[in-house]
């Protein structure tokens, strides 16, 4: 099935949203997992663009209970050390092993290979969060803000 | 044929000319683009001066007809301060043949303890990982030269 995008250019840079996801207005995507009950989470494209080239991941331990807000993932890039939070109280059950030896997956392909873990939230759906549509505007304003 | 690039003549001071050519990011904002400069200069003026010059990647944007000669005449090693690979890309155009291809992201994962910080000045770590670099460079032009050296029976 072919992925949908809603894309937006600002100067010379293009941004995609990945229709179907759920979102956070600090450009994390969260995927739920048909029959699992976990949630797959991701960088934005706008995210990754705006952080730089990835030079380290650093994943959480699986199996570890996080509250809401709680650091979950931490990603040094040539611009900036970026500490990802959790966005709802929840228990790691997978992570992207393949992000220690090529971070740069987060980069190249931040809503497929470079997804980052994969949590079974408390509870389902989380407040707070953004559909595709909204989170382009949020996301938008943000990187309209950022570039003047 | 180019004062400012030896393409193929015996240098002031040298006893034959550059054989090799370092063509640095010339990206003016990033640590990353520093990192490649300072090794480039440690290379050319300090470890390998004899076999060694830099080419700058701004001539070769602007098509600098001695700086394309000088690419032309001579391996290059190209040091990129990020993917898109500016110098890579340039010298190839120009015509050049690029015996190396370092990309300082890939370099920094593999020494972790030296983050670079700093654009104008380097930081400490900004400046051990480019005397690593140019430790490394220096190396691969001591591989290159050997490989060029006549083979005799």
């Amino acid at each position: 099935m072919e992925i949908e995008f809603r894309q937006v250019t600002i100067g010379k840079f293009i941004f995609r949203v990945k229709v179907g996801a759920w979102y956070t207005d600090e450009g994390l995507w969260l995927a739920p997992q048909a029959g699992a009950g976990t949630v797959r989470v991701g960088l934005s494209d706008y995210r990754q663009q705006s952080s730089g080239d990835a030079a380290f991941v650093e994943l959480p331990a699986v199996g570890q209970v996080l509250r809401s807000g709680d650091d979950l993932v931490t990603v040094e890039t040539v611009k900036v050390d970026l500490t990802v939070t959790a966005p709802f109280a929840a228990e790691v059950i997978a992570v992207n092993a393949l992000l220690a030896d090529t971070p740069e997956l987060l980069n190249q392909d931040p809503y497929g290979a470079g997804w980052l873990v994969e949590l079974m939230p408390s509870t389902w759906p989380a407040s707070g969060l953004l559909t595709a549509d909204a989170y382009l505007a949020v996301m938008t304003a943000q990187a309209e803000e950022a570039s003047r | 044929m180019s004062e400012r690039f030896e393409a193929g003549k015996a240098g002031k001071g040298r006893a034959g000319p550059p054989r090799l050519c370092v063509v640095p990011c010339s990206g003016i904002g990033k640590s990353y683009g520093s990192v490649t400069r300072e090794a480039a200069y440690v290379v050319t003026e300090e470890l390998r001066p004899e076999a060694t010059q830099i080419v700058p990647l701004s001539l070769l944007v602007l098509g600098d007809a001695d700086a394309q000669a000088a690419v032309r005449a001579a391996p290059v090693i190209t040091l990129d301060g990020c993917k898109l690979a500016c110098a890579s890309i340039n010298v190839r155009q120009a015509g050049g043949v690029v015996a190396q291809e370092v990309v300082v992201l890939d370099f920094y994962r593999q020494h972790r303890d030296l983050k670079p910080q700093g654009i104008a000045e380097l930081n400490e770590g900004g400046l051990a990982l480019a005397r690593a670099l140019a430790e490394e460079i220096a190396a691969t032009c001591d591989g290159l030269e050997a490989a060029e050296e006549p083979q005799h029976a």
